[in-house]
């Protein structure tokens, strides 16, 4: 690993006025970022300490009908939170989900919303891929097994965060600070906002740019027979990547769907939103069949290449189940 | 894996999504909330470090003072510096295991913690486990189910045992097995481990 | 190595010329011992060697022996004590790291270094190796420095220009038309095809068959993904020795390699491996990073160590090749099998040693067989727990599980039915019982998405040691005893094993025992290989500790006036046999020596007439395959495992959950992936490669059967092979059970069980 100049800074401002340096990387946990760092594909002159910036370490609390945290808030604290558990059990599982014990001690939510794709070429220094600034995609002609089924135009990497889906589906928002020379100001960005596509700008995967920090995370709690869930496909049932992901909320009102947010990961270079589908089964009734249905339309516009068209039935059956469980949880009076 | 990291390119977004608001006024009512649950975490604050820098933390219970640069590892300092060769250094990428340590009695992968994180914290390693001659139930519990061939993932699965077992009494096999689902055994001793639990939780029992 | 020894059997479908030569040439005059099985007992006439004790025969009691005992250095090992060679930290030692090519093809024509140098404590950055790449992550230079980082960073710095060549990575690259050769002197794909007359029989044979069932099996290349890496801590110790600690599974190959490297002479070199961190088959020589680190060590006159970083561990570790099984076996109504053809195709990359042990096991009749071997640019192949069998289990159980179908019979019964093995015979029938193979369903009955199936496979192996080792037993004044080998214990326990046979032979407490292994200034020990460690230490062992323990029956023969075939030793005591009245502690006995110690050397000698040649097992599993995505969950399993005489049941069993364990992971997940365009494995980590975790587990039995087989006066046979063979072939029968039709490829991950349901539906 190359060596560095490691910033600590006391809060969010000092976070992001240090983040404006040229060729800077910010740090929460560094589960992500060292591991790039030892792979020599990303290679800072200057690492910013979010863990040591107080204000991103605020408590998990209810505030103003919202759930509210700290960007640095690890994936254990959501896991283990009572409060999370009650109001959305869809999120802490995700966290719970999420990679293993040791990883969901000290990553942290922003990090896992930030964190930088699987793709095993990009993480391959050798390899001088589109991401990195090269020519190609590699995984085009190459082995793309667990590649994107969706929006693989450009590069076809897929989205790795557990949090990113759920947390888009419960409406979540997070609150960024910004350094313009020595100002800081704060803005708030939906999360469904905060993507981008390969298309938009290859090199990154959102809209953060140097001098900005996420120093906290929300959601609105849900409101009425609000149930949501978090469901992945995959290989091994120790820690594994997901191949497909979904997190769905549905609000029934007189058993009948009254509102749909469904979102799909591990399978495009961003979460994506299912509005076609979410559209399609406001007003219905939910059922196994429609669930079903819903699953099946989930696959529709996929484009899948040479390895990896299996994730299209993984696809429908993560809608599914999600689907399913996010119903259960609403009916049962659950969030 | 959670890693918050975005390295920023200095190109500015193409989507217009910011709501300026005042820094001051919105940071006020969060350092109240944060100052509450807020432990210190990491280092001193300070401007910015290079090059080997002194660290202070508490190693197995003994306050312990190191020159380390900021690249270097907890896992490089432990096994390199210190000569403590128990943390195994294996798939060095956080997959493994075999480098876990306690963090404040938290599992984490020392191979992807920076040394200098551990700034002020308790860190327990294999080592630091057993009182003298009396080992940690965990590790009886090892010893006598037989949960180790090569031995090299041992370490990392007794620290990763000890902390479930610290926070679970009586693990189910299905919680054990989540517990150790961080850690790799390639000689396949996961069954043994399920075993050597059960009897760590027997003589964790016992002992008190 | 001893040439007594192969690692792997030359040719397991015919260990026999082995066996001849470790075997008695008869046992004319010799005395009956009663070896065997619960209801098979045999005589068998056995010359006991001058200075063997007599063997264990059946109905013999054990004090030691036998009973579940904790591995002596579990301690070591829970508590981090254990030093490995990736842990040795000497005084001077530097770093070494080899510079990579990332093309499986390619000249390499020009490197920079300059950049590498100039990075502080780096001291070497130099070629080092061919420049002739024939494989992705094949090293053609070198670096050295004063720490680890510093290695690393200047590896990176090392600039390199290649002219990248068309390669031939993976095996359908290789099998193309215009694919580019391998090796320049010899095509890609090279073998013995059918024999013409032999496919004539097949078909005769055939025609008198009521189903003749075909398929074709694939299995993937699987790395052994060690935990320790290749590697070693070297130590030149002018002006001609050196003490390498190596991570090695042969302690005798590994020291004769360095002093041929360093040019010394070999009884100045000292191979320590104390404690190893797994080989499975991969560490058999001192490889490319010992061989190096050697010398390094002696340009720069300090220790140097050199592990393989994990990426490069998948590369040039070793791996079990792939395979492609084609089969057709015709079968009568009555469970007869008269006739089988198979051809099998694989890759080992460069090195070869592709192939699959396929047939084997059950009585086919007619059989045709043709074998080939394709070259690649990947890395080369290495023994790997039961080298060809794993995957040649898997296609011959599988297409015994359809002909079984085709004839409507259990393929439990078809089993029994063509396989006249006394040990499997006793195994089926246990197993299925302890099993509840009788709540098996039909194939492909299950209702509801999640289907549940049962699956049997059998295993053989067909080491049961041999001559090439001698162990020294020391006893002291103080009555503290000491078992010497210098062979490793690769973690399957075999320290602990070599203090109880010394403990069980002195009749003392295995605590007054302190046994050695792991250094080469110890008497000379076979490489652990084949399943061969412990059936051919043990019994020299034995024959050790029984010359001590004469040494100093004789001794005391001479304090009491009578002859030491009048003494025994047993309980902690010497005791006379025709004297009730008499007996003394082992430690009073020690204290007459007239020196200080009694030191016995012990020589394997070659084996008896063993009750069977072979071991056995069966192994049963359970899985639920969910059918919407495609998982594999194997629920339970039983392994009924022969190894001759049971030393310690704790670790024998632990070394048959680890073959569980493996072949689940083999069965399941494990799968080395190959870029097609620059030749290197993608998944070369431990996330994307994918080895199983705890929550993979099943609820896990096994049972060791008991088997006195006389081979040698210990009659222990090895556990790394044979339990080895049959675990991904009975979870892939339990999943043809589960589904009604088979995944004929392995792993069995969702996207392959998915598209055979989506191939069988489509067939509909």
């Amino acid at each position: 690993m190359k060596d560095f100049t490691y910033v600590l800074p006391k809060d969010a401002a000092e976070a992001a006025r240090a983040a404006a340096a040229p060729n800077c990387a910010l740090k929460g946990a560094g589960t992500d970022l060292v591991d790039r760092m030892k792979e020599g594909v990303t290679r800072p002159d200057t690492v910013v300490n979010l863990l040591t910036a107080t204000d991103l370490r605020s408590p998990i609390r209810e505030e103003n009908g919202r759930i509210v945290m700290g960007g640095a808030t690890t994936l254990a604290e959501v896991a283990e939170s009572a409060l999370i558990r009650k109001v959305a059990p869809g999120f802490a599982d995700a966290a719970a989900e999420a990679a293993t014990p040791q990883i969901r001690n000290r990553g942290t939510v922003a990090g896992n919303l930030c964190q930088r794709p699987r793709c095993w070429y990009f993480r391959n220094d050798t390899y001088a891929c589109s991401k990195k600034g090269g020519e190609t995609c590699y995984s085009i002609e190459g082995e793309n097994k667990y590649h994107a089924i969706f929006e693989n135009v450009t590069c076809n990497i897929v989205h790795p965060s557990n949090l990113a889906p759920i947390l888009q589906v419960l409406g979540g928002t997070l609150h960024v600070v910004t350094a313009n020379g020595t100002d800081v100001v704060a803005s708030d960005v939906a999360v469904k906002d905060f993507w981008v596509r390969p298309e938009e700008d290859i090199s990154r995967e959102n809209i953060l740019v140097a001098g900005q920090v996420v120093r906290e995370v929300s959601f609105p709690i849900p409101q009425g027979m609000t149930g949501s869930s978090y469901v992945e496909t995959r290989e091994k049932a120790s820690f594994d990547w997901a191949l497909t992901s979904c997190a769905a909320a549905l609000t029934l009102d007189g058993g009948k769907i009254a509102s749909a947010s469904v979102v799909l990961s591990s399978v495009a270079p961003t979460p994506l939103q299912l509005e076609a589908v979410e559209k399609w089964l406001v007003g219905k009734a939910p059922s196994d069949a429609l669930f079903r249905e819903a699953g099946t339309k989930a696959t529709d516009g996929a484009t899948p290449m040479r390895d990896n068209a299996y994730k299209i039935t993984l696809t429908a059956v993560v809608v599914r189940r999600a689907l399913s469980a996010a119903a259960a949880r609403a009916t049962g009076g659950g969030k | 894996m959670g890693g918050h990291a975005e390295e920023g390119k200095g190109s500015v977004s193409r989507r217009g999504f910011l709501k300026s608001a005042g820094v001051a006024a919105a940071a006020t009512s969060l350092i109240d909330d944060a100052k509450k649950a807020m432990e210190p975490v990491g280092p001193a604050p300070a401007a910015a470090v290079r090059g080997e820098t002194e660290i202070r933390f508490k190693l197995n219970g003994k306050e312990t003072v190191a020159k380390v640069p900021p690249s270097m590892t907890l896992l490089e300092l432990l096994r390199e510096r210190l000569d403590m060769t128990g943390t195994k250094q294996v798939c060095d990428r956080g997959a493994c295991g075999a480098c876990t340590v306690h963090l404040d009695g938290r599992t984490v992968n020392s191979c992807l913690l920076l040394a200098m994180d551990a700034t002020g914290r308790d860190v327990t390693t294999v080592e630091g486990l057993a009182v003298g001659d009396r080992l940690h139930p965990v590790q009886q519990g090892f010893v006598e189910e037989d949960a180790m061939q090569c031995g090299f993932c041992t370490p990392g699965m007794v620290m990763s045992c000890a902390a479930l077992l610290a926070k679970n009494p009586a693990p189910t096999r299905a919680e054990c097995a989540e517990g150790i689902s961080g850690n790799i055994c390639r000689c396949g001793t996961y069954l043994n481990i399920f075993r050597a639990m059960d009897r760590a939780s027997a003589l964790a029992k016992g002992g008190k | 190595m001893n040439a007594d020894d192969p690692v792997i059997p030359v040719d397991p479908q015919d260990p026999a010329p082995r066996r001849r030569r470790n075997q008695q040439d008869g046992a004319r005059g010799g005395k009956p011992f009663k070896f065997g099985q619960k209801g098979d007992v045999r005589e068998v006439a056995v010359n006991v060697p001058p200075d063997e004790p007599p063997p264990w025969q059946f109905g013999d009691t054990h004090a030691v022996v036998g009973q579940r005992t904790p591995r002596v250095d579990a301690v070591a090992k829970v508590t981090g004590k254990a030093r490995y060679a990736y842990d040795m930290n000497l005084p001077g030692m530097v770093w070494a790291a080899f510079v990579r090519c990332p093309h499986a093809r390619a000249k390499v024509t020009a490197v920079d270094y300059a950049e590498a140098l100039k990075i502080p404590g780096v001291l070497v950055a130099k070629d080092y190796g061919s420049k002739e790449i024939r494989y992705a992550l094949q090293h053609f230079g070198i670096v050295a420095a004063e720490t680890h980082a510093a290695c690393l960073e200047a590896v990176r710095a090392v600039k390199a220009t290649f002219e990248v060549l068309p390669h031939a990575a993976r095996m359908d690259q290789a099998l193309a038309p215009d694919a580019p050769r391998v090796h320049a002197e010899r095509p890609n794909k090279t073998g013995d095809d059918f024999r013409p007359e032999a496919v004539a029989a097949f078909e005769k044979a055939a025609q008198g068959c009521d189903a003749v069932v075909s398929g074709i099996a694939t299995t993937e290349v699987q790395t052994h993904m060690c935990l320790e890496p290749h590697g070693v801590t070297a130590r030149f110790e002018a002006p001609d020795r050196a003490t390498v600690w190596a991570s090695t599974q042969a302690t005798f190959g590994a020291r004769g390699e360095v002093a041929r490297v360093l040019k010394v002479p070999e009884a100045n070199v000292t191979v320590i491996a104390h404690y190893m961190g797994g080989g499975f088959g991969s560490k058999f020589s001192l490889g490319v990073a010992g061989a190096a680190a050697c010398t390094l060590s002696k340009e720069l006159g300090r220790p140097v160590k050199l592990m393989l970083e994990r990426r490069a561990e998948h590369a040039q570790g070793g791996n079990r090749p792939s395979s492609v099984q084609e089969m057709s076996l015709g079968v009568k109504k009555d469970g007869t099998l008269a006739a089988y053809k198979v051809s099998k195709t694989g890759t080992g990359g460069i090195g070869g040693g592709a192939g699959a042990a396929n047939p084997m096991i059950y009585d086919f009749g007619e059989v045709a067989e043709a074998d080939f071997e394709v070259a690649t640019n990947a890395g080369a192949a290495a023994a790997m727990r039961a080298p060809r069998h794993p995957q040649g289990s898997f296609a011959l159980e599988t297409i015994m599980n359809l002909a079984a179908e085709a004839i409507g019979m259990d393929p439990l019964e078809l089993r029994r039915k063509n396989d006249k093995h006394p040990i499997r015979a006793r195994q089926y029938v246990e197993g299925a019982k302890r099993f509840g193979w009788d709540k098996r369903t039909p194939s492909g009955s299950g209702k509801g998405p999640i289907k549940k199936g049962m699956g049997v496979a059998s295993s053989l192996w067909y080491a049961l040691g041999g001559r090439g080792a001698q162990v020294l037993c020391r006893i002291r004044k103080d009555g503290s005893v000491e078992i010497r080998n210098g062979a490793q214990d690769i973690g399957v326990g075999t320290k602990t094993i070599l203090a109880m046979v010394a403990a069980e032979e002195l009749g003392i407490p295995l605590s007054r025992v302190t046994p050695f292994l792991g250094d080469t200034n110890d008497p000379i020990g076979p490489a652990s290989g084949g399943s061969t460690t412990a059936p051919t230490i043990m019994p020299a062992a034995r024959t050790a500790a029984f010359m001590a323990g004469r040494s100093l029956r004789e001794i005391v023969a001479k304090a009491w006036n009578c002859g030491a075939d009048d003494l025994a030793l047993g309980g902690g005591k010497v005791l006379h046999l025709k004297d009730g009245s008499k007996s003394m502690t082992f430690e009073k006995a020690c204290a007459l020596m007239p020196g200080d110690e009694i030191a016995e050397l012990g020589k394997r000698t070659g084996n008896y007439a063993a009750y069977e040649g072979q071991t056995g097992g069966v192994h049963f599993a359970e899985v639920e395959v969910d059918t919407e995505d495609g998982t594999i969950s194997v629920t339970r399993y039983l392994a009924l495992q022969d190894a001759g005489t049971i030393l310690n049941p704790l670790t024998a069993e632990s070394q048959v959950n680890g073959a569980i364990v493996q072949g689940v992971s083999y069965a399941l997940f494990e799968e080395r992936i190959l870029d097609r365009q620059l030749g290197q494995q993608v998944n070369a980590d431990m996330e994307m490669y994918k080895i199983a975790g705890p929550k993979d587990m099943p609820r896990a039995e096994v049972i060791l059967t008991e088997v006195v087989n006389g081979a040698n006066n210990v009659g222990v046979a090895g556990l790394g092979e044979g339990p080895s063979v049959p675990v991904a072939a009975a979870i892939a029968g339990a999943v043809h059970n589960a589904l009604g039709f088979p995944v004929w490829s392995l792993p069995m991950t969702p996207d392959r069980v998915l598209a055979a349901i989506a191939a069988k539906e489509k067939g509909k």
